[in-house]
Protein backbone atom coordinates (compact mmCIF):
# COMPACT_ATOMS: atom_id res chain seq x y z
CA UNK A 1 0.00 0.00 0.00
CA UNK A 2 2.76 2.48 1.03
CA UNK A 3 4.74 1.21 -1.59
CA UNK A 4 2.45 2.01 -4.20
CA UNK A 5 1.33 5.38 -2.91
CA UNK A 6 5.04 6.07 -2.83
CA UNK A 7 5.29 5.01 -6.71
CA UNK A 8 2.44 7.02 -7.56
CA UNK A 9 3.79 10.18 -6.26
CA UNK A 10 6.90 9.50 -8.06
CA UNK A 11 4.79 9.02 -11.39
CA UNK A 12 3.27 12.60 -10.40
CA UNK A 13 6.05 14.43 -9.66
CA UNK A 14 7.83 12.56 -12.81
CA UNK A 15 4.81 13.77 -15.06
CA UNK A 16 5.25 17.23 -13.15
CA UNK A 17 8.75 17.70 -13.84
CA UNK A 18 8.24 16.31 -17.36
CA UNK A 19 5.88 18.90 -18.08
CA UNK A 20 8.35 21.86 -16.58
CA UNK A 21 10.98 20.41 -18.56
CA UNK A 22 8.58 20.81 -21.95
CA UNK A 23 7.11 24.17 -20.59
CA UNK A 24 10.85 25.45 -20.68
CA UNK A 25 11.55 24.64 -24.07
CA UNK A 26 11.12 27.28 -26.31
CA UNK A 27 8.18 26.79 -28.67
CA UNK A 28 10.04 27.57 -31.68
CA UNK A 29 12.09 24.64 -30.29
CA UNK A 30 9.38 22.95 -29.90
CA UNK A 31 7.92 23.07 -33.49
CA UNK A 32 11.12 22.45 -34.92
CA UNK A 33 11.61 19.06 -32.99
CA UNK A 34 14.88 20.09 -31.37
CA UNK A 35 15.28 19.66 -27.81
CA UNK A 36 13.03 17.04 -26.86
CA UNK A 37 13.16 14.35 -29.73
CA UNK A 38 9.86 14.90 -31.04
CA UNK A 39 9.07 15.20 -35.04
CA UNK A 40 8.51 18.54 -35.99
CA UNK A 41 5.16 19.35 -36.65
CA UNK A 42 3.73 20.79 -40.14
CA UNK A 43 -0.10 20.95 -39.35
CA UNK A 44 -1.47 23.75 -39.68
CA UNK A 45 -2.68 26.48 -42.88
CA UNK A 46 -0.07 27.61 -45.06
CA UNK A 47 0.05 30.24 -48.08
CA UNK A 48 2.26 29.66 -51.00
CA UNK A 49 4.50 31.94 -51.23
CA UNK A 50 5.11 32.28 -55.24
CA UNK A 51 7.77 32.44 -57.34
CA UNK A 52 8.10 35.81 -59.83
CA UNK A 53 5.11 35.99 -62.08
CA UNK A 54 6.11 34.20 -65.18
CA UNK A 55 5.56 36.02 -68.46
CA UNK A 56 2.79 34.98 -70.28
CA UNK A 57 2.02 35.29 -74.20
CA UNK A 58 -0.72 38.30 -74.43
CA UNK A 59 -2.40 36.57 -76.68
CA UNK A 60 -3.59 33.48 -75.30
CA UNK A 61 -2.51 34.00 -71.47
CA UNK A 62 -0.01 30.44 -72.49
CA UNK A 63 2.41 30.52 -69.57
CA UNK A 64 5.96 30.43 -71.06
CA UNK A 65 8.43 28.78 -68.83
CA UNK A 66 12.04 30.44 -67.08
CA UNK A 67 15.08 29.05 -67.21
CA UNK A 68 14.94 25.71 -64.88
CA UNK A 69 11.36 25.50 -64.71
CA UNK A 70 11.43 22.63 -67.57
CA UNK A 71 12.49 19.49 -66.98
CA UNK A 72 14.83 17.52 -69.94
CA UNK A 73 12.26 15.35 -71.78
CA UNK A 74 13.24 12.94 -74.43
CA UNK A 75 13.05 13.25 -77.81
CA UNK A 76 9.22 11.81 -77.76
CA UNK A 77 8.21 13.94 -74.63
CA UNK A 78 10.12 17.01 -76.07
CA UNK A 79 7.35 16.80 -79.51
CA UNK A 80 4.22 16.04 -77.05
CA UNK A 81 5.65 19.16 -75.22
CA UNK A 82 5.95 21.53 -78.49
CA UNK A 83 2.08 19.75 -79.51
CA UNK A 84 0.86 21.24 -76.18
CA UNK A 85 1.95 24.62 -76.58
CA UNK A 86 0.86 24.68 -80.09
CA UNK A 87 -2.73 23.98 -79.10
CA UNK A 88 -2.44 26.29 -76.35
CA UNK A 89 -1.40 29.17 -78.43
CA UNK A 90 -4.74 28.44 -80.55
CA UNK A 91 -6.66 29.13 -77.23
CA UNK A 92 -7.52 25.67 -77.16
CA UNK A 93 -8.10 24.11 -73.97
CA UNK A 94 -7.62 20.19 -75.34
CA UNK A 95 -4.56 20.20 -72.97
CA UNK A 96 -5.37 21.45 -70.25
CA UNK A 97 -7.02 18.92 -67.69
CA UNK A 98 -7.98 21.17 -64.93
CA UNK A 99 -9.75 23.30 -67.19
CA UNK A 100 -12.13 20.77 -67.84
CA UNK A 101 -12.06 20.20 -63.59
CA UNK A 102 -10.34 17.28 -63.53
CA UNK A 103 -7.57 17.19 -60.52
CA UNK A 104 -3.95 18.83 -60.91
CA UNK A 105 -2.86 15.51 -59.13
CA UNK A 106 0.95 15.08 -58.01
CA UNK A 107 3.33 17.20 -58.47
CA UNK A 108 0.77 20.04 -59.34
CA UNK A 109 -1.22 19.52 -56.42
CA UNK A 110 1.69 21.55 -53.99
CA UNK A 111 1.10 24.69 -56.27
CA UNK A 112 -1.59 24.58 -53.55
CA UNK A 113 -2.79 28.55 -55.02
CA UNK A 114 -5.30 28.82 -52.46
CA UNK A 115 -4.18 27.40 -49.88
CA UNK A 116 -2.97 24.35 -48.38
CA UNK A 117 -4.02 22.28 -44.92
CA UNK A 118 -1.59 20.00 -43.47
CA UNK A 119 -2.78 17.54 -40.52
CA UNK A 120 -0.16 15.73 -39.12
CA UNK A 121 -0.32 12.29 -37.06
CA UNK A 122 2.21 9.94 -36.09
CA UNK A 123 1.65 7.38 -38.68
CA UNK A 124 -0.33 9.96 -41.45
CA UNK A 125 0.14 13.39 -42.81
CA UNK A 126 -3.30 14.55 -44.76
CA UNK A 127 -2.75 17.46 -47.54
CA UNK A 128 -5.97 19.48 -48.49
CA UNK A 129 -5.61 21.99 -51.08
CA UNK A 130 -8.24 24.31 -51.87
CA UNK A 131 -7.17 24.59 -55.21
CA UNK A 132 -9.50 22.11 -56.96
CA UNK A 133 -10.56 20.41 -53.26
CA UNK A 134 -7.92 18.05 -53.54
CA UNK A 135 -6.19 15.56 -50.85
CA UNK A 136 -3.16 13.76 -50.46
CA UNK A 137 -2.14 11.46 -48.00
CA UNK A 138 1.20 10.33 -46.96
CA UNK A 139 1.41 7.24 -44.31
CA UNK A 140 4.31 7.48 -42.38
CA UNK A 141 3.69 4.03 -40.76
CA UNK A 142 5.97 2.02 -42.99
CA UNK A 143 3.39 0.24 -44.86
CA UNK A 144 3.78 -0.11 -48.44
CA UNK A 145 2.08 0.32 -51.27
CA UNK A 146 -0.60 -3.21 -51.93
CA UNK A 147 0.39 -4.60 -54.74
CA UNK A 148 -2.96 -4.01 -56.30
CA UNK A 149 -3.43 -0.30 -55.82
CA UNK A 150 -5.12 2.02 -58.91
CA UNK A 151 -2.92 4.60 -60.92
CA UNK A 152 -4.49 7.69 -58.93
CA UNK A 153 -4.10 11.41 -59.61
CA UNK A 154 -1.81 11.95 -56.17
CA UNK A 155 -0.26 8.73 -56.51
CA UNK A 156 0.69 6.56 -53.49
CA UNK A 157 3.09 8.27 -50.60
CA UNK A 158 4.91 7.09 -48.09
CA UNK A 159 6.94 8.69 -45.81
CA UNK A 160 10.05 8.52 -43.22
CA UNK A 161 11.99 11.19 -41.08
CA UNK A 162 16.03 11.87 -41.38
CA UNK A 163 16.04 13.71 -38.53
CA UNK A 164 13.60 16.99 -39.24
CA UNK A 165 13.28 16.23 -42.77
CA UNK A 166 10.38 14.41 -43.72
CA UNK A 167 11.56 12.30 -46.94
CA UNK A 168 7.69 11.37 -49.01
CA UNK A 169 8.11 8.90 -51.99
CA UNK A 170 5.19 8.72 -54.20
CA UNK A 171 4.58 6.08 -57.33
CA UNK A 172 1.62 4.55 -58.80
CA UNK A 173 0.93 8.03 -60.71
CA UNK A 174 -1.53 8.51 -63.75
CA UNK A 175 0.50 9.45 -66.75
CA UNK A 176 -2.45 12.26 -68.32
CA UNK A 177 -1.43 14.72 -65.89
CA UNK A 178 0.54 17.90 -66.36
CA UNK A 179 2.97 18.79 -64.37
CA UNK A 180 2.46 22.49 -63.94
CA UNK A 181 1.24 25.48 -65.68
CA UNK A 182 3.05 25.19 -68.81
CA UNK A 183 1.30 21.72 -69.65
CA UNK A 184 4.67 19.66 -69.02
CA UNK A 185 3.74 16.29 -69.51
CA UNK A 186 5.33 12.75 -67.85
CA UNK A 187 4.89 8.91 -68.02
CA UNK A 188 3.16 7.14 -65.27
CA UNK A 189 6.55 5.89 -64.83
CA UNK A 190 6.85 9.50 -62.83
CA UNK A 191 8.60 8.98 -59.54
CA UNK A 192 9.01 11.89 -57.22
CA UNK A 193 10.61 12.37 -53.79
CA UNK A 194 10.07 15.34 -51.48
CA UNK A 195 11.92 16.58 -48.78
CA UNK A 196 9.70 18.15 -46.65
CA UNK A 197 11.13 20.71 -43.52
CA UNK A 198 10.76 24.08 -42.00
CA UNK A 199 13.44 26.29 -42.78
CA UNK A 200 11.90 28.34 -40.41
CA UNK A 201 9.56 27.93 -37.52
CA UNK A 202 6.69 29.22 -39.88
CA UNK A 203 8.10 28.55 -43.54
CA UNK A 204 7.39 24.87 -44.71
CA UNK A 205 9.93 24.25 -47.84
CA UNK A 206 9.18 21.19 -50.32
CA UNK A 207 12.14 19.75 -52.26
CA UNK A 208 10.34 17.69 -55.39
CA UNK A 209 12.46 15.49 -57.33
CA UNK A 210 11.11 14.10 -60.32
CA UNK A 211 12.53 11.05 -62.01
CA UNK A 212 10.43 9.28 -65.30
CA UNK A 213 12.49 7.44 -67.38
CA UNK A 214 10.05 7.84 -69.90
CA UNK A 215 10.12 11.16 -70.28
CA UNK A 216 12.74 12.68 -69.06
CA UNK A 217 16.41 12.57 -69.67
CA UNK A 218 17.62 13.34 -66.13
CA UNK A 219 15.85 14.08 -63.25
CA UNK A 220 14.02 17.28 -62.23
CA UNK A 221 14.20 19.54 -59.51
CA UNK A 222 11.44 21.74 -57.61
CA UNK A 223 11.69 24.07 -54.77
CA UNK A 224 8.35 25.10 -53.34
CA UNK A 225 7.75 27.30 -49.61
CA UNK A 226 4.88 28.15 -47.56
CA UNK A 227 4.04 30.68 -44.88
CA UNK A 228 2.28 29.29 -41.88
CA UNK A 229 -1.00 31.37 -41.77
CA UNK A 230 -2.46 33.71 -39.11
CA UNK A 231 -5.49 32.42 -37.08
CA UNK A 232 -6.99 35.31 -38.54
CA UNK A 233 -6.88 33.89 -42.17
CA UNK A 234 -6.49 30.20 -41.49
CA UNK A 235 -9.98 29.58 -43.09
CA UNK A 236 -9.82 27.44 -46.72
CA UNK A 237 -13.18 27.39 -48.49
CA UNK A 238 -14.96 25.05 -50.98
CA UNK A 239 -13.75 25.28 -54.60
CA UNK A 240 -15.78 22.86 -55.78
CA UNK A 241 -15.32 23.02 -59.46
CA UNK A 242 -17.69 20.96 -61.23
CA UNK A 243 -20.37 23.42 -59.65
CA UNK A 244 -19.64 25.82 -62.79
CA UNK A 245 -20.38 22.51 -64.85
CA UNK A 246 -23.83 23.13 -64.22
CA UNK A 247 -23.84 26.85 -65.53
CA UNK A 248 -21.75 26.35 -68.76
CA UNK A 249 -22.95 27.26 -72.12
CA UNK B 1 -1.49 58.32 -55.38
CA UNK B 2 1.74 55.48 -55.72
CA UNK B 3 0.12 53.95 -53.07
CA UNK B 4 -3.35 53.39 -55.02
CA UNK B 5 -1.90 52.06 -58.14
CA UNK B 6 0.29 49.81 -56.58
CA UNK B 7 -3.19 48.48 -54.84
CA UNK B 8 -4.86 48.07 -57.91
CA UNK B 9 -2.08 46.19 -59.64
CA UNK B 10 -1.77 43.91 -56.37
CA UNK B 11 -5.94 43.18 -57.59
CA UNK B 12 -5.20 42.24 -61.01
CA UNK B 13 -2.48 39.92 -59.58
CA UNK B 14 -4.14 38.06 -57.45
CA UNK B 15 -8.01 38.10 -59.63
CA UNK B 16 -5.77 36.66 -62.44
CA UNK B 17 -4.38 33.27 -60.68
CA UNK B 18 -7.57 31.62 -60.96
CA UNK B 19 -7.18 31.37 -64.78
CA UNK B 20 -6.74 27.38 -64.70
CA UNK B 21 -9.84 26.16 -62.92
CA UNK B 22 -13.26 25.30 -65.59
CA UNK B 23 -11.22 26.80 -68.45
CA UNK B 24 -8.34 28.74 -70.50
CA UNK B 25 -8.65 32.29 -70.04
CA UNK B 26 -8.16 33.16 -73.54
CA UNK B 27 -10.94 33.73 -74.40
CA UNK B 28 -10.41 37.50 -72.84
CA UNK B 29 -8.84 40.16 -74.84
CA UNK B 30 -5.06 40.72 -72.51
CA UNK B 31 -4.61 43.66 -74.55
CA UNK B 32 -7.62 46.10 -73.55
CA UNK B 33 -9.02 47.10 -70.39
CA UNK B 34 -12.70 48.64 -70.58
CA UNK B 35 -15.05 50.01 -68.18
CA UNK B 36 -18.21 49.67 -67.55
CA UNK B 37 -21.07 51.39 -66.41
CA UNK B 38 -24.31 50.48 -65.16
CA UNK B 39 -26.48 48.51 -62.31
CA UNK B 40 -25.67 44.76 -61.12
CA UNK B 41 -28.66 42.63 -62.23
CA UNK B 42 -26.90 39.40 -60.42
CA UNK B 43 -24.35 38.00 -58.51
CA UNK B 44 -23.70 34.44 -59.29
CA UNK B 45 -21.52 33.62 -56.07
CA UNK B 46 -20.48 29.98 -57.72
CA UNK B 47 -17.49 27.59 -58.17
CA UNK B 48 -15.08 27.77 -59.86
CA UNK B 49 -15.96 31.40 -60.94
CA UNK B 50 -18.25 34.09 -59.72
CA UNK B 51 -20.14 35.88 -62.16
CA UNK B 52 -21.21 39.20 -61.92
CA UNK B 53 -24.38 40.70 -64.10
CA UNK B 54 -24.41 44.01 -64.74
CA UNK B 55 -27.13 46.03 -67.15
CA UNK B 56 -25.06 48.79 -68.73
CA UNK B 57 -25.01 50.77 -72.16
CA UNK B 58 -23.14 48.76 -74.08
CA UNK B 59 -20.21 50.10 -77.36
CA UNK B 60 -23.49 51.65 -79.22
CA UNK B 61 -25.02 53.16 -76.14
CA UNK B 62 -27.76 50.78 -76.36
CA UNK B 63 -28.58 48.93 -72.78
CA UNK B 64 -27.19 45.01 -72.40
CA UNK B 65 -26.22 42.69 -69.78
CA UNK B 66 -22.78 41.88 -69.34
CA UNK B 67 -21.84 38.29 -68.15
CA UNK B 68 -18.39 39.74 -65.71
CA UNK B 69 -16.66 36.50 -64.88
CA UNK B 70 -14.18 36.69 -61.72
CA UNK B 71 -12.09 34.47 -59.41
CA UNK B 72 -13.23 31.45 -57.20
CA UNK B 73 -15.53 32.46 -53.90
CA UNK B 74 -12.83 31.53 -51.51
CA UNK B 75 -10.22 33.46 -52.83
CA UNK B 76 -12.65 36.75 -53.37
CA UNK B 77 -13.58 36.29 -49.59
CA UNK B 78 -10.02 36.61 -48.41
CA UNK B 79 -10.00 40.36 -50.86
CA UNK B 80 -12.86 41.18 -49.55
CA UNK B 81 -15.84 40.18 -51.15
CA UNK B 82 -19.04 38.38 -50.35
CA UNK B 83 -21.72 36.95 -51.95
CA UNK B 84 -23.78 39.72 -50.66
CA UNK B 85 -21.46 42.49 -50.99
CA UNK B 86 -23.62 44.30 -53.85
CA UNK B 87 -27.38 43.75 -54.67
CA UNK B 88 -29.50 43.58 -57.37
CA UNK B 89 -30.16 47.56 -58.93
CA UNK B 90 -26.92 48.91 -56.98
CA UNK B 91 -25.15 51.16 -58.97
CA UNK B 92 -21.29 49.51 -60.16
CA UNK B 93 -18.78 50.43 -62.25
CA UNK B 94 -16.14 47.66 -63.19
CA UNK B 95 -13.27 47.37 -65.13
CA UNK B 96 -13.11 44.26 -67.57
CA UNK B 97 -11.02 42.33 -70.21
CA UNK B 98 -13.65 42.40 -72.66
CA UNK B 99 -14.22 38.72 -74.32
CA UNK B 100 -12.54 38.25 -77.65
CA UNK B 101 -15.87 37.38 -79.30
CA UNK B 102 -17.30 40.52 -78.92
CA UNK B 103 -20.19 39.27 -76.93
CA UNK B 104 -20.94 41.72 -73.85
CA UNK B 105 -18.87 40.21 -71.10
CA UNK B 106 -15.29 40.02 -69.64
CA UNK B 107 -13.01 39.16 -67.42
CA UNK B 108 -13.56 40.84 -64.01
CA UNK B 109 -10.28 43.00 -63.07
CA UNK B 110 -11.58 45.57 -60.39
CA UNK B 111 -15.16 47.16 -59.31
CA UNK B 112 -16.44 50.52 -57.50
CA UNK B 113 -19.81 50.81 -56.02
CA UNK B 114 -22.01 54.00 -56.89
CA UNK B 115 -20.69 56.02 -54.34
CA UNK B 116 -16.99 55.24 -55.07
CA UNK B 117 -15.70 52.42 -52.75
CA UNK B 118 -13.52 49.93 -53.79
CA UNK B 119 -15.08 46.36 -53.77
CA UNK B 120 -12.50 44.22 -52.05
CA UNK B 121 -10.51 46.82 -51.01
CA UNK B 122 -7.01 47.50 -51.59
CA UNK B 123 -6.29 43.87 -52.95
CA UNK B 124 -5.11 42.09 -49.67
CA UNK B 125 -5.53 38.90 -51.31
CA UNK B 126 -4.66 35.10 -50.47
CA UNK B 127 -0.89 35.90 -49.33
Amino acid sequence: MTTRTTSRLQLVSLTALLGLVITAIPAEARQSGEGNGARPDFSGVWRTINPPAAPRVNTTLRWLPGPGELPDFTPAYKQRYDKIQASRETGSEETESVARCLPPGMPWFMGAQYGLEILQTRDKIGMFSEWMDAYRRIYLDGRKMPADFDPSYNGYSTGRWEGDTLVVETVNLRGETELDRYGSPHSDQLRIVERIRLVEPNILEDVLTMTDPVAFTKPWTQTRRYRRTTKENDELHENTCAEGLRLAK
Amino acid sequence: MRMKFLGVAAVVVTLAVPAFAHHSFAMFDYNKEITITGSVKELQWTNPHIHLLVNAPDAKGVMAEFDIEGGTPGNLRRQGWSRDVVKPGDKISVVIRPLKNGDNGGQLISAKKGDGTAIGGQGGGGE
